[in-house]
This record gives structure tokens, C-alpha cells and sequence, in this order.
């Protein structure tokens, strides 16, 4: 079989995987704190295609022995994070926290310390500051109580409870690159326990503020069409290999 | 592929249902104590096709691994308690609350409501009650010959009865807090029920412990703004526009597979 029918097919298949994160990120463009995801496509020559059709040009051969080809199939390798920030998006609400700059919030889940940068927050029936799903936000010192009162949030994190300081929201930053992964809810999760959280720098706590998806249409939408034509092309290419193919088998040989 | 295509179902209902709940505020932009709804949505979980930070070697790891997401889900509709505008109306039972509290209502089957739609009327029998009959709850009785009823801001209730030059004073408005009003449960009727999310009420008078003072004469409007509904109105509907793209756009690759053996 002619390699280049597994390097289409291998391209095709890629380029399913970039449509399927396109739709992701398409259908989180109102999500709160959403990080767009990239993939990463990386192009193997795997190790039996190669010594099948280590090929070298005919051509080039009195020249230079080593100009070969090497069939090369595309694969996605990964799918990164994309954590820019999203825009600020003002909604009044006194539990509806933003952080303008790097860092992710703390919240306290079942299966552990998880961070996030979905700021809507909301009171539970202890009224300790909590997600949406009912996982405390963590302050500088644990849980955060604000009982009935009135609420108030400066740049800083300090929480103000009717005039009195009650404690600080705990905003954590992690060494760049981002080495976190996600696990939906809009919670990251650093890849192993050796990357460890440090203090945020540069990031204010805005209340009243949303962080909106940093998901922008216009250039998903571009994209996309982008995946749809490559993926035409491959289907071209499969199909013009199909025929010579059948040239090859069916034409080649004929006697008349 | 056909995963493309739930991923992007899944955005287009949440869209749908970001839709209906501006729909509802906007219906209620007149309605008196109402307050305004919000759809939030989160990622769904992640399919892990290769799970970053697993060793690749003894000495190095994955660095980023294969996670897909899978669309994204409602994960609430929470009511948004900021303070409506006030509007004059001169009705002597048309009360409204300054700053936190609920005026507490008594239900026909005995279970008391909250609201904060303080349009109030009289019933035949002198009982200050809702537009739909249900009493306030301590219960106010105005006597029939009353000329004039006054509220003041700690909640007392007097009348000034025919005849008589001074007021008499006839009970009092209570007021009920929660600790977090967003988990009240609304029943319609502009009235909310506590839920185990809510905490139970706590009561107290107008004016202390953080409770809000009474305005006479006054209606809390609806909290609903127009114009940020339009535009979130707007965001929704192009959002669902761009899923229902990706969703061709996964119908037309599908086509050109089909389309691969000629």
C-alpha cells in the first residue's frame, strides 16, 4: 500500500480532533473563566512505514545518497490551555469576583485543593463564600465566613464584613509555563504534586466584575473553516491515491 | 466526529436556556419587587486521551497530554439580589425596603413566604395582605373607621382613627434576613421560600441588626435592567448562531468522508 493514504488519513483524523476542541471552546463562549484550548499537531514517521519506503530519489542519487523520503503522518500530540484573560464583564453583584491579572482563586473540592479563575461566586447556608457547586473559597486562613452582612472586596482580597477586615482571599499563582490541567467545572489542576502554588503578584480582586470565556468567534469561526478545507483536501489526496492505485492495478498490466 | 456534533449541541441548549431566563427577566422588567435571574454555565468534564504529566521516562513527563472537552452544561440560574430603583407612589400601603429583608407573607396552606414587593391593599375584613390576599404575617388589622394609616421606618404601624386627633399604634412590620437570599426558592407570586441552600430566617425590626428600613409611599421596582438584557440577549443569540456553525461545519466533514470512496 502507497504510504500516502495512512498520511491523509492521519491528517483528516487530526484535524477531527482540532474541530472537536473548536466546538468545545465554541459552545463555552458564555462560560464563566473559561480557558480555550489549543491542540498541538506533531508529524511521526513511524518506524515500520520508514524502513518499508526509505526512498531514495533516483534522481538525487549521483549527488547525495541521504536525500530520502520519509513518509511523515500527522498526530495530535496535545491540547494546551490558552490562559490569556478573558474580558472584565461589570454585573453589580457583590459575590462576583474577577482577577485582573495572573493567578487563579483556591477552592477547597472533595478530591482536594483545586484552583479556578470562575469568580461567581455564591453563599452557602453556613454562609461561607462558595462556588456554585457548593466548594468553599479558600482565604488566608481556610473557609470564609461572611455571615448575613454586607459584603465588601477590595483590590487587595481583604474581605470586610460591616467595617472589620475578616480575612484575605487566597489568589496563587504557579511558575509559567502553566503546567495545569483541566477538570471541567472550570477547575485546573496543577500535572503533578512537585509544581507547587506561590503567591500572586500584579493581580487585583475586582467585585462586582466577571471574568467573561477568552474564546474569541471570530477567529474560532475562522479557524474552522480553516479545519474544513484542509480536511477537503485530505479527502482529495485519499482519493487521488485511491485512483492511481486502481490505474496502477487495473490499467497497468491490461493486455489488449 | 459525531462528538463535534454533541459538543456543539450542548452549547446551542445552553444558549437556549440563557434565552428563556433573560425572556423571563425581561417579561417581569414591570414587575414590582421582582428580581432578576442569572444562567451560569461551566465546562463539562474532559475526555483524557493521554493524561499530561504521566512519565514518558524514567526522567520526563508528558507535558501536556490529550484532554477533550465535552461541551458545556447550566450549572445554575441564580436570582441576582441588588436593590431595585424606588418609584413614588403616595399609597399609603405601598411599602418599600432600604437595604436587606423580607417582608414575610402567611400562605393560605400556613407556611410562610418572602417577598420584598411591598404593594400591599386591605381585605374586607381590614387585614393588610398582597395583591393576592395572602396577610402579612405578624398579622395587621386596620380598623374600619381609619382615616389615614401611617408606616414608619422601624416598622411601627399607626392609624389615625375618625374622630381622634392622635394616632394609635397597632403593631408592628417584621422583617426576615437570610443568609444567602440567592438559594431562596421562587414560588411566583413574587414570593420565595427558604431552602436548606438559604439557611432559616432570622426576623427583627426594620432599621437594626442590618436590616433595611421601611419606606411609606414607595415601591421597590423590578431590579431588571433593559439594556444589559438586550445585550446579553444579543450575545446569546450569536452565540447559539456560532454552535449552530460548528455543528454544519461537522455535518459537512462528514459529508466529505462519505464522500471518500467515490
Amino acid at each position: 500500500m502507497k504510504p500516502s493514504i495512512y498520511i491523509a488519513a492521519s491528517g483528516a483524523l487530526a484535524n477531527q480532533f482540532r474541530m472537536e476542541i473548536l466546538a468545545n471552546n465554541l459552545s463555552n463562549l458564555d462560560t464563566v473563566g473559561f480557558k480555550k484550548d489549543q491542540a498541538i499537531l506533531r508529524g511521526i514517521t513511524p518506524f515500520n512505514l520508514l524502513s518499508e519506503n526509505l526512498y531514495i530519489a533516483p534522481r538525487f542519487q549521483s549527488q547525495s545518497p541521504f536525500i530520502v523520503y520519509a513518509p511523515t503522518l500527522v498526530v495530535l500530540d496535545g491540547t494546551t490551555s490558552d490562559f490569556s484573560p478573558g474580558q472584565l464583564k461589570a454585573t453589580n453583584n457583590s459575590l462576583d469576583l474577577a482577577l485582573d491579572g495572573p493567578g487563579f482563586f483556591s477552592v477547597d473540592t472533595p478530591e482536594g485543593i483545586r484552583y479556578t479563575r470562575k469568580g461567581n461566586f455564591t453563599l452557602n447556608q453556613k454562609g461561607e463564600i462558595v462556588t456554585e457547586e457548593g466548594f468553599p473559597l479558600l482565604g488566608e486562613g481556610g473557609k470564609i465566613k461572611v455571615g448575613g452582612g454586607e459584603v465588601a472586596i477590595n483590590s487587595k482580597g481583604e474581605v470586610i464584613i460591616n467595617g472589620s477586615p475578616v480575612d484575605r482571599i487566597k489568589v496563587v499563582d504557579f511558575p509559567r509555563p502553566y503546567r495545569l490541567k483541566k477538570q471541567g467545572n472550570g477547575l485546573f489542576v496543577p500535572l503533578n504534586s512537585r509544581i507547587k502554588e506561590k503567591p500572586a503578584e500584579g493581580v487585583e480582586v475586582k467585585q462586582g466584575y466577571l471574568e467573561t470565556s477568552n474564546v474569541d468567534p471570530v477567529d474560532t469561526l475562522v479557524k474552522m473553516i480553516e479545519v474544513l478545507r484542509t480536511y477537503e483536501s485530505f479527502q482529495k489526496l485519499i482519493q487521488a491515491t485511491d485512483e492511481s492505485m486502481a490505474k496502477a492495478i487495473n490499467e497497468v498490466g491490461k493486455t489488449r | 466526529m459525531l462528538r463535534t456534533l454533541w459538543i456543539a449541541a450542548s452549547g446551542m441548549e445552553a444558549q437556549t436556556l440563557n434565552i428563556d431566563v433573560i425572556a423571563n427577566n425581561l417579561a417581569n422588567v414591570n414587575t414590582c419587587g421582582f428580581k432578576r435571574s442569572r444562567a451560569d454555565f461551566q465546562d463539562l468534564m474532559y475526555q483524557t486521551l493521554r493524561p499530561p504529566g504521566v512519565a514518558s521516562s524514567q526522567a520526563t513527563e508528558v507535558p501536556t497530554g490529550i484532554q477533550l472537552g465535552q461541551g458545556t452544561r447550566p450549572v445554575s440560574v441564580q436570582k441576582i439580589f441588588i436593590q431595585g430603583d424606588y418609584q413614588q407612589t403616595q399609597n399609603e400601603l405601598d411599602l418599600a425596603i432600604e437595604g436587606d429583608g423580607f417582608f414575610q407573607i402567611m400562605q393560605p396552606n400556613g407556611e410562610i413566604a418572602y417577598t420584598r414587593a411591598g404593594a400591599f391593599k386591605l381585605d374586607s375584613e381590614g387585614r393588610i395582605v398582597t395583591s393576592d390576599g395572602f396577610p402579612i404575617e405578624p398579622e395587621l388589622s386596620v380598623p374600619w373607621d381609619s382615616k389615614s394609616i401611617y408606616v414608619g421606618t422601624d416598622g411601627t404601624v399607626s392609624v389615625l382613627e375618625a374622630g381622634q386627633t392622635e394616632p394609635v399604634q397597632i403593631g408592628n412590620i417584621q422583617l426576615a434576613k437570610f443568609v444567602n437570599p440567592a438559594g431562596l426558592q421562587s414560588i411566583g407570586r413574587n414570593l420565595y421560600l427558604p431552602t436548606s441552600s438559604s439557611g432559616e430566617a432570622t426576623t427583627g425590626t426594620p432599621g437594626e441588626d442590618g436590616f433595611g428600613t421601611i419606606a411609606q409611599g414607595y415601591l421597590e421596582m423590578s431590579n431588571v435592567s433593559v439594556v444589559e438584557e438586550m445585550v446579553d440577549m444579543i450575545i446569546a443569540q450569536r452565540a447559539y448562531e456560532i454552535n449552530s456553525k460548528a455543528i454544519q461545519t461537522a455535518d459537512e466533514m462528514l459529508q466529505i468522508a462519505n464522500n471518500m470512496r467515490r
